[in-house]
């Protein structure tokens, strides 16, 4: 029933703006029947480009975890009798079980260098065309263009943009040091990002996912670097002797909180985007690792205030620092770092010590209360948020070797993204799109 | 509590000196950009350019518009915006990635940033020629930056307990003789590396490692060594001396190294 008023709502707006909050609900996933990939015309398809796209975008939805994919062979004869016209008959999907129907075509540019595709989406229960989206997009852009429709159709279901078409910023343990990388969603188009040949350290976001800012020792001192996205260009952003650390951008791109220690000690300042600095933290033992609230007016960070080697979570005002008041939020654990704090605002993931592991604690504002989400005797830590928080990246440590794991809030189950045994610092990236 | 009044003036007037520097621009961005910077992105930006013909090796182009229910799926090749003839279409959205667009960086930009003329030679002075952030103060917080540094037999490497920064009389005493050596040596310049084990988070472990090289120039300076000639870094767990997990190990990769000018 909640979906149905949803989809009125979607269907009511151009850009649904749907306020209810899904995502700790427990929903059925809808079943979808996605038909093969037609090509239009008499053209054909040499190089199987319709089957590609056809497998990216089934990926792209069942890793939404929205959707299941309806069986192929339960549909063929249906898909068959349809493909010739442009009807949709809606009572037989339905009673082949699909609750949703993808179908599509496309051809080949004239020159050959890209394609063009025509989606639509329909839905069999309340027997309605949902949306329509054709893309014109070069040969390299084919999995970014399917990616971007896959997020489409999540929007249509949840008023919330999906993640299909994100990616994430790693480390990765090099022989000469620890380089950049960059990684889809899904797990494909693997990219080295530097050739720093040193080491460098907590990659982080711009919120236009434009640019990342690092830590690189590149210069013989760790130095704040902000690289663009496509690895063409950077710049030294901040050069202080000492650590120029942990960097984190606010939500308004206006400054970036970091980690000084030209007061030697590891303490909080803000940058501010007209260069100016100020400092936020004033303490004697170590500060770091600062993460933003989503409205950009407190930061949370981690502490040994309350006891030197025993680091604890804090949350202080964004402005005022220890000025004001600094709340602890996390107990109960003698180690606990690399706060993340949740695009919705109202959780903040961190790494705990739990017996002799780490493992990811997500720590909720409105019950005041922290929750264990990962478990098992592997060490997992320095979790990150998907822009729609739904999911959170961490790596995780088996027998020597790291990698990076998603998992969803609330699942069990964890996927391998990344394979090098040498994964650090993941980062996700907010939506790349203007 | 001395010592600690002496840090807070300390620490006061380098912040004060340092937000002066920092706040008259004498900290200008570096920057760095490589031979094909100046070419488009992967991407052509905005959507009057999406023709096929744009972007180059690199280049792609895409455009996306909203479709109805039974409008053709192609519409007629040449006069709708997704012909092939090339002309700007008025497709509803673009992949809007281009990094060189500066009208929506502010100014973080490179390319806007006021100061960046003064890139290039200047742009690896740290203090020791007078200009760079550190300015040509007289503050401890010079630094021999241009200077390489090698391993040295002559000064000895002192090892911490898990999660502490403090000196332990054993430390102590080593350093008593490296600070002999040093005052023996006033034109030597050192960096202290600070070391953490591979236990525990790396933006904890570099903060430590950071305590860890400054409690040991704090003591060499309080020996009566030339503060200006210390200089510090700390790698955190970045870079272990050895690599098995164990409390030997460990116990290696916990210290404070010593390297000398060269």
């Amino acid at each position: 029933m909640v979906m149905i008023l949803l989809l009125l709502v979607g269907i009511g707006m151009a850009a649904p703006q749907v306020d209810i909050d899904l995502e700790r609900e427990t929903r059925k996933k809808v079943a979808l029947a996605i038909t093969d990939f037609v090509i239009s015309d008499s053209g054909s398809d040499v190089l199987g480009i319709g089957k590609e796209a056809k497998k990216i975008l089934q990926k792209d939805l069942i890793l939404s975890e929205w959707f299941s994919l309806l069986p192929e062979q339960v549909f063929e004869e249906l898909e068959k009798i349809e493909r010739s016209s442009s009807k949709v008959d809606y009572r037989n999907w339905r009673q082949v079980g699909a609750q949703w129907l993808i179908k599509t075509e496309y051809r080949l540019t004239a020159k050959g260098k890209g394609q063009i595709f025509t989606f639509r989406l329909y839905d069999a229960v309340s027997k309605r065309f949902l949306l329509g989206k054709r893309y014109k997009a070069s040969r390299d852009l084919l999995r970014k263009t399917i990616h971007r429709f896959a997020d489409e159709v999540v929007m249509q279901l949840t008023g919330k943009r999906g993640i299909a078409e994100t990616e994430i910023a790693f480390l990765n343990q090099e022989k000469s040091g620890k380089e950049i990388y960059l990684i889809d969603f899904d797990g494909h188009n693997l990219r080295r990002l530097t050739h720093d040949n040193t080491v460098n350290l907590s990659p982080a976001w711009s919120p236009d996912a434009k640019w990342i800012i690092y830590t690189s020792y590149a210069a013989r001192n760790p130095d704040l670097i902000m690289i663009d996205a496509n690895g063409k260009k950077k710049q030294t952003l901040h050069r202080l002797p000492g650590l120029n650390t942990a960097a984190a951008w606010s939500p308004d791109m206006q400054r970036i909180a970091l980690v000084l220690s030209r007061d030697q000690n590891s303490e909080i300042y803000i940058l501010s985007s007209d260069r100016e600095l100020k400092r936020l933290t004033r303490h004697f033992n170590i500060d770091t690792s600062p993460t933003w609230s989503p409205d950009g007016r407190k930061i949370a960070f981690t502490s040994d205030r309350s006891g030197t080697g025993a680091p604890q979570i804090y949350i202080m005002d964004s402005l005022k620092g220890d000025n004001s008041k600094v709340t602890r939020i996390s107990f109960g654990s003698t180690y606990n770092d690399n706060p993340a704090w949740s695009p919705n605002g109202d959780q903040i993931a961190y790494t705990s010590r739990v017996g002799k592991r780490f493992q990811i604690s997500i720590y909720d504002l409105n019950t005041r209360q922290s929750k264990v989400v990962t478990k098992g005797p592997e060490s997992c830590e320095q979790p990150s948020w998907s822009p729609d928080g739904r999911f959170l990246i961490y790596r995780k440590r088996e027998n020597g070797r790291h990698n990076l794991f998603i998992q969803r809030l609330g699942g069990s189950e964890s996927r391998q993204l990344t394979f090098s045994d040498q994964g650090h610092s993941p980062a996700w990236s907010p939506h790349n799109r203007d | 509590m001395v010592i600690m009044n002496w840090k807070a003036i300390i620490t006061t007037a380098l912040c004060v000196f340092l937000t002066t520097a920092c706040s008259k621009q004498l900290m200008p961005p570096e920057i760095e950009t490589s031979a094909n910077a100046s070419n488009e992105s992967d991407f052509t930006a905005s959507s009057e350019n999406n023709s096929e013909a744009q972007g180059g090796m690199a280049g792609g182009f895409f455009s996306e518009e909203p479709l109805a229910e039974n409008s053709s799926s192609f519409g007629s090749a040449g006069s709708n915006a997704f012909g092939e003839s090339g002309a700007g279409n008025n497709s509803s959205d673009s992949f809007g990635n281009n990094p060189f667009d500066s009208s929506s960086q502010g100014a973080w930009d490179p390319n806007t940033s006021g100061s960046s003329g003064s890139s290039g030679s200047s742009s690896s002075d740290f203090g020791s020629s007078g200009s760079g952030s550190s300015g040509s103060g007289s503050s401890g917080i010079q630094e021999s930056r241009l200077q390489d540094f090698q391993a040295s037999t002559s000064l000895k490497d002192i090892h911490f307990k898990f999660d502490k920064y403090d000196l332990d009389s054993e430390s102590r005493t080593i350093l008593k003789g490296n600070a002999e050596y040093l005052k023996n040596n006033p034109g030597m310049h050192i960096e202290i590396q600070g070391h953490c084990d591979e236990r525990g988070t790396n933006n904890y472990n570099t903060a430590l490692g950071e305590r860890r090289a400054q409690s040991t120039k704090q003591y060499l300076v309080s020996q009566g060594v030339n503060s200006s000639n210390v200089h510090v870094v700390s790698f955190g767990e970045e870079k272990p001396f050895c690599f098995e997990s164990g409390e030997s190990c460990w116990y290696e990769n916990r210290r404070a190294h010593f390297m000398v000018s060269k």
